[in-house]
């Protein structure tokens, strides 16, 4: 099976080709807010190298609202033009791929200010196993996040000691890139089985409503 | 030609058909306006998400409703802008993967542009022409050479001339948008002997402003709270004799034969009667898009874009919206 992967959540954008659980090809750009622009012309790379992909993996999110919309908005044409099946993923799941063997990891992307998407995960075969449900952070990590867990943390929190204080002592940066075949690769099972989406079913992952629709505390 | 026809500027997500141009196979629309009435203007990211999940069934439906296959469809063409950044970029990338996917070429055009190309689903377009431009967001007079070949002669310089009708009609406690509710309250009165005033810019200029007479209806409703009916009659004779002093003034200055409207405001009989007139006066024929596509709809998007396909124009895949774009550039 043939499956195009594609991600633009987060601070690359990535496309990749997973051909028969192979990567046969992966474009990475770490140039946030270029997917409106590139995306497709990397996808016709892609396809004119290796042609009509059997299916199409898609990172959903949460991330950058406009990146995330992109890569679904393109997925949804393609799928629906190419007539093949459609998987959204998690974007932050995708990322954990990469995660080394045996450990764990703060997965985080879009810091603004305090705010950021963090997702804490596992590294397992044949995918990263979720330890709590990616979500929009405010200020600080839940409760419930163990701060006394030797992890990686991976994204913009890692950036700063600051960020990384913030998921305990023990925390260490990882630079891993969130890879178009990641993408692909999580996907492939449900496509392989069948469970894939449809083309009009594929929604983003936003995590948070657009700002103005929440009413500001004490405004009501 | 087959062209599939991509709006998505605003808030609303439109897709159409349109054969060589001109014939128009099937229209489709969805509007997220309802959403943003509840929070007092159109909320961009809102927009933007209404759109992702609105633009492959109205593309789907289109083509159900016209009996097409998409293979049946020979190009796209979309909005490249102005408009909203993420609104835009929806319609855009999708028109781009579509025509990717499907191998058929793609070509970006004007909103604006494409307004005046609702006329051309009636008969076809005559040149050298003077097109007017009336909408809530824009008022602007061109001089129409051909095809692709528009000169600003024009515009407004604050308000645009549905602006002042939806801000007049807010002033007389009327409901969004503001046009219908005026137009409906002035004709339930034959007359007023109260009047709102028209800008004077000048006796060259092209140029609108429509600031003025609304501050006035805003005194105007406070001062008589009595004479809605007759406030909505004086503004809109107000609004109106600003467009058709400016369209006088135009047609003799430039050599046109024909005179086409565009926009939302369009749908307005006062301004037609007035229009038809000054056309008679200056020997001239007026066009009127057929009412339902004065407002944002993607029948106008295909039909100029099969006008600049048939140019060789294209729409490269690098290509971002153009949020801010000036008509005749
Ligand atoms: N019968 C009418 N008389 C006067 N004005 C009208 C009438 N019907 C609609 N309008 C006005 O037309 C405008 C809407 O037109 P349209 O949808 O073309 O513009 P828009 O999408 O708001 O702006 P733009 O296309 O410039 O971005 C509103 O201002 C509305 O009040």
């Amino acid at each position: 099976m043939k499956i195009l992967g594609i991600d633009a959540s987060g601070p690359m954008l990535a496309v990749g080709l997973v051909l028969d659980q192979m990567v046969a090809a992966d474009f990475m750009w770490i140039r946030p807010r270029t997917a409106g622009s590139h995306l497709v012309p990397w996808i016709e790379q892609i396809v004119n190298e290796f042609g009509r992909p059997d299916a199409i993996a898609c990172g959903i999110g949460p991330g950058s609202f406009t990146g995330v919309r992109i890569a679904v908005t393109a997925a949804k044409a393609l799928a629906y033009a190419w007539n093949i099946p459609v998987k959204g993923v998690s974007s932050l799941q995708a990322w954990a791929m990469q995660i080394p063997l045996g450990h764990r990891a703060l997965i985080t992307t879009e810091l603004r200010g305090s705010a950021f998407y963090a997702g804490y995960y596992q590294a397992a075969r044949p995918q990263p196993t979720p330890l709590m449900p990616d979500m929009a952070v405010n200020g600080s990590l839940p409760d419930a996040f163990p701060s006394d867990t030797a992890l990686y943390v991976v994204g913009p929190l890692s950036e700063t000691s600051a960020g990384l204080g913030m998921a305990g002592p023990l925390a260490r940066p990882l630079t891993i890139a969130l890879l178009g075949s990641s993408v692909a690769l999580l996907a492939q099972t449900a496509l392989i089985e069948g469970h894939s989406d449809t083309a009009e079913t594929l929604a983003p992952f936003y995590g948070r409503p657009p700002a103005i629709t929440v009413a500001t505390p004490g405004t009501e | 030609m087959r062209v599939l026809g991509i709006e998505s500027s605003c808030d609303e997500t439109a897709a159409a058909v349109v054969e060589n141009g001109d014939r128009l196979l099937s229209t489709m629309l969805a509007s997220s306006a309802a959403i943003h009435a509840q929070y007092g203007g159109v909320v961009p990211e809102v927009a933007a998400r209404e759109h992702t999940m609105a633009i492959l069934p109205v593309v789907k439906g289109v083509l159900a409703q016209a009996h097409l296959a998409m293979q049946d469809i020979d190009a796209v063409a979309v909005t490249e802008g102005p408009g909203l950044l993420g609104a835009l970029l929806v319609g855009v990338t999708f028109g781009k993967a579509l025509a990717l996917g499907l191998n058929i070429p793609i070509v970006g055009v004007h909103h604006l542009e494409a307004h005046l190309y609702a006329n051309a689903l009636v008969e076809p377009l005559r040149f050298p022409a003077l097109g007017l431009l009336v909408s809530g967001g824009h008022t602007t007079l061109v001089l129409w050479e051909d095809h692709g070949q528009l000169k600003v002669l024009g515009e407004t310089r604050d308000d645009a001339a549905g602006e002042a009708f939806d801000k007049g009609a807010r002033a007389l406690g009327l409901c969004y948008p503001g046009g219908p509710e005026i137009e409906r309250l002035a004709s339930s009165v034959p007359q007023t002997a109260l009047s709102l005033p028209v800008a004077h810019l000048g006796s060259q200029t092209l140029d609108f402003s429509f600031s003025g007479v609304k501050t006035a209806t805003v005194e105007l409703a406070r001062r008589e709270p009595h004479r809605k009916a007759e406030i909505a009659k004086a503004l809109q004779i107000a609004v109106v004799t600003a467009l058709a002093r400016n369209v006088g003034r135009a047609l003799d200055q430039y050599p046109a034969h024909d005179l086409y409207l565009a926009g939302g405001v369009t749908a307005n009989q006062c301004l037609r009667e007035r229009m038809q007139q000054i056309a008679l006066e200056k020997g001239v024929a007026v066009h009127f898009p057929p009412r339902q596509y004065c407002t944002d709809n993607a029948a106008m998007v295909a039909s100029l874009g099969y006008y600049k396909l048939i140019k060789g124009v294209r729409l490269p895949y690098n290509a971002s919206p153009r949020v801010n774009y000036p008509l005749g550039t």
